[in-house]
């Protein structure tokens, strides 16, 4: 018997009217970008594509129609993402709150920030961040030490969040905050904050491409409401645990150097040699076979299972598929990477080789995956 | 997977479970004659699965494929089973009995006079057991009656595959059906038996992990290992989710020769991949115990490093499979991938 179940979850037929909409709806409504600047996707933002999405009912996908939803299947809404990533369109301003805030809201929020909130989210207005890892806690996230205190009529923040995807951009963060020190995991709380709320201040850092999408965001006695809580205090734990099942299920964890294989493809030519060949075949048997697993766990997601499991297993080797395709393309094709943009294969090339490693970082670290795996056989 | 096929897997599990004891293997490695073997298995009717025994045949076929992977078992079930899916494929009447399967790459038949053969076949698995075998010539498959004298080779798995010459031999059937089918076919039982073969090793690896002990702890609870074998779970699910997939979408195109060879190569790569990753690393685990003859992990992985092979391996699948999505370009690689489904 296998350790973990991937059910055959297929796709309903129905899906593929969505898709032709939403391939339609990207012919004509993606700006005009180069190759390699599609290569980064959902790192890169543009709030009007945001909301053209939106308005065609394509954010907040299957939530409920009360808070903007549109109670669509799991299953159109990975339809919908995978398009998007395979295109290259620019998902980032609205890609977090989608993929994990409003459903964190939805499930522990209250009534009021679920009404507050999520509708906007749903119109690609409120876009957001999330304030987990610290300078001194990355992958040991229950070492947080940014902290919360109460005040007479609320909390004040103080600390640092570091590595926060957007928060440049973003309106809102849901941070998580250390709210009691009697116990590692339990005394931790996850707050809505309003990203302009007075005493924050966002440093964007300079990844090794040059590019600023993630930041430092130091928090000094910033005062929040007493209903910024999110959940219950102290379930900060458990609620990061659910979020993060959420965080890394979805395609984005295997389609990141797509880009480059449509590219190594057109400048390999229709007549490989058996090397190219092979290497073209194999990556297309390890994306075929993770796009089942991840629709697998899709299916879980929609019938209310818990998904966490198995979204590691597919993030694990969809990195690991991910990050290998630069290397696999230099060695294919006699070219180098360039900065040079006249030069299609080339520049993808040199944005995929350098922003890979983070693949394997993001949304976890490959260690933590493979721990939880680990946990999951049984071992710890 | 659904209620029926789950207590298919389950009776299969239980049916098979007593042949993947070292001392049977050891016997049949040795080179037991299986006929006793064949005719326990025949007792519990899953080789009529494409004979009109089952209502959902490639979906039924791929449980039991699976669980023959599982239990190593030494009998020609798998062939029996993929041999009757050509036959069905080709529009043939039922064969009863044992079917081994030839490979395109191993068998040179020639007609002869009046419809009849000539040449000679090799790799044929428990071809002395077989009462006939499927073969490709040309562009259609025989079946031919496997009379006189098999000549007896092995893979690394010490599992028979045999050769024999047919002199003037009279078909008892056959039936338009490119070779393509064939070598599809084959790789498809071998993936199978592979992701079966591969969930054994797993289970029997993470057993080990859990109670070998050493500097005072089992060995499991070190980083180290725990990080191998989730690696290995990883390879474990994506094989078997590939098989699973293929024999699907195979069950659900019957007749398309487009689908049946691309979810040949998707399964083959994937597993044959999953397989030497699965086979390195629990061995590795195992340590020097599991490199012993004494120990029962040598019957999984030396039949998966032969598996591997048979059929095509992953890279004459790849390369296949990349020229055909080079021939498209780069603008059909994505619509490839979501036509799949």
């Amino acid at each position: 018997m296998g350790a973990f179940r991937f059910e055959p979850t297929r796709l309903p037929p129905e899906t593929e009217r969505l898709r032709g909409e939403v391939r339609a709806f990207l012919a004509e409504a993606m700006p005009a970008i180069p190759a390699y600047i599609r290569a980064g996707t959902w790192s890169r933002s543009d709030a009007e594509f945001s909301r053209k999405l939106a308005a065609r009912g394509w954010v907040g996908m299957a939530w409920s129609k009360t808070y903007g939803g549109h109670e669509r299947s799991f299953l159109e809404r990975y339809v919908v993402l995978e398009e998007l990533l395979a295109a290259g369109a620019p998902v980032g301003a609205h890609w977090i709150a989608d993929r994990q805030s409003a459903p964190l809201i939805l499930k522990f929020g209250t009534e009021a920030q679920k009404q507050a909130i999520v509708p906007k989210i749903a119109k690609g207005e409120l876009f957001f961040c999330i304030g987990m890892s610290e300078p001194d806690s990355g992958s040991d996230l229950a070492a947080t030490r940014a902290r919360a205190e109460r005040t007479a009529d609320g909390w004040v923040l103080n600390g640092t969040k570091l590595w926060t995807s957007g928060a440049h951009k973003a309106h809102y963060m849901i941070g998580l905050f250390r709210t009691s020190t009697d116990s590692k995991h339990g005394g931790l709380t996850q707050f809505l904050i309003d990203m302009k709320t007075p005493g924050i201040t966002v440093r964007p850092i300079a990844d090794l491409t040059g590019h600023k999408h993630f930041n430092e965001v130091s928090f000094v006695d910033v005062h929040l409401p007493a209903d910024a809580v999110i959940g219950g205090e102290g379930q900060g734990w458990a609620q990061v645990t659910a979020e993060l099942a959420y965080e890394r299920s979805g395609p984005e964890r295997f389609l990141s150097s797509l880009r480059l294989v449509y590219e190594l493809i057109g400048r390999i030519g229709p007549n490989p040699d058996a090397r190219q060949a092979a290497a073209l075949g194999r990556l297309m048997a390890h994306l075929v076979t993770l796009r089942r697993m991840s629709v697998s766990v899709a299916g879980m997601l929609s019938r209310g299972e818990d998904p966490a499991l198995e979204a590691s297993v597919v993030k694990d080797l969809g990195a690991v598929f991910e990050q290998e395709i630069p290397g696999i393309a230099a060695e294919l094709v006699e070219a180098e990477p360039s900065l040079d943009e006249t030069q299609s294969f080339e520049r993808v090339l040199a944005e995929l080789t350098m922003i890979a490693p983070s693949f394997s970082l993001r949304g976890g670290t490959r260690e933590i995956l493979r721990g939880i795996i680990a946990r999951g056989l049984g071992l710890r | 997977m659904d209620e029926s096929r789950r207590i298919l897997e389950e009776s299969a599990d239980r049916s098979l479970a007593k042949f993947a004891e070292p001392a049977l293997l050891r016997q049949m490695e040795a080179g037991e004659d299986a006929h006793e073997v064949w005719a326990s298995v025949a007792e519990m009717g899953f080789e009529q699965i494409f004979a009109g025994a089952s209502d959902d045949p490639w979906r039924d076929a791929c449980v039991i494929l699976k669980a023959c992977g599982r239990h190593v078992l030494p009998a020609p079930l798998p062939e029996t089973l993929m041999a009757g899916a050509l036959i069905r494929r080709a529009g043939l009447e039922p064969v009863e009995g044992p079917i081994a399967l030839g490979s395109p790459r191993y068998t040179e038949l020639a007609l002869a006079d009046a419809g009849d053969v000539t040449g000679r076949a090799s790799h044929l698995a428990w071809g002395q057991v077989c009462r006939h075998a499927v073969l490709p010539m040309l562009e259609q498959i025989l079946v031919l009656p496997l009379e006189g004298r098999t000549h007896s080779e092995r893979n690394i798995g010490r599992e028979p595959r045999d050769a024999h010459v047919f002199v003037s031999a009279t078909p008892r059937a056959g039936g338009p059906l490119p070779g393509d089918d064939v070598m599809a076919a084959g790789a498809l039982m071998r993936a199978a038996q592979m992701a079966g073969a591969i969930e054994a090793v797993l289970a029997m690896t993470l057993q080990y992990a859990r109670e070998r002990q050493q500097f005072g702890k089992p060995i499991g609870s070190f980083q180290a290992i725990q990080h191998q074998l989730a690696i290995l779970a990883g390879h474990a699910a994506a094989a078997t989710r590939a098989v699973d997939a293929a024999f699907e979408r195979v069950a659900e195109s019957e007749g398309d020769g487009a689908v049946l060879q691309f979810e040949a190569a998707i399964a083959k790569i994937r597993t044959g991949e999953a397989a030497s990753a699965a086979a390195s690393i629990a061995h590795q685990t195992h340590g020097a115990i599991g490199f012993t003859d004494e120990h029962r992990l040598h019957y999984f992985t030396r039949r998966l490093w032969s598996w591997r092979s048979e059929f095509g391996t992953a890279a004459w699948w790849s390369e296949r499979l990349g020229r055909e999505i080079a021939s498209k370009g780069a603008d059909a690689f994505w619509p490839s991938v979501t036509a799949a489904g």
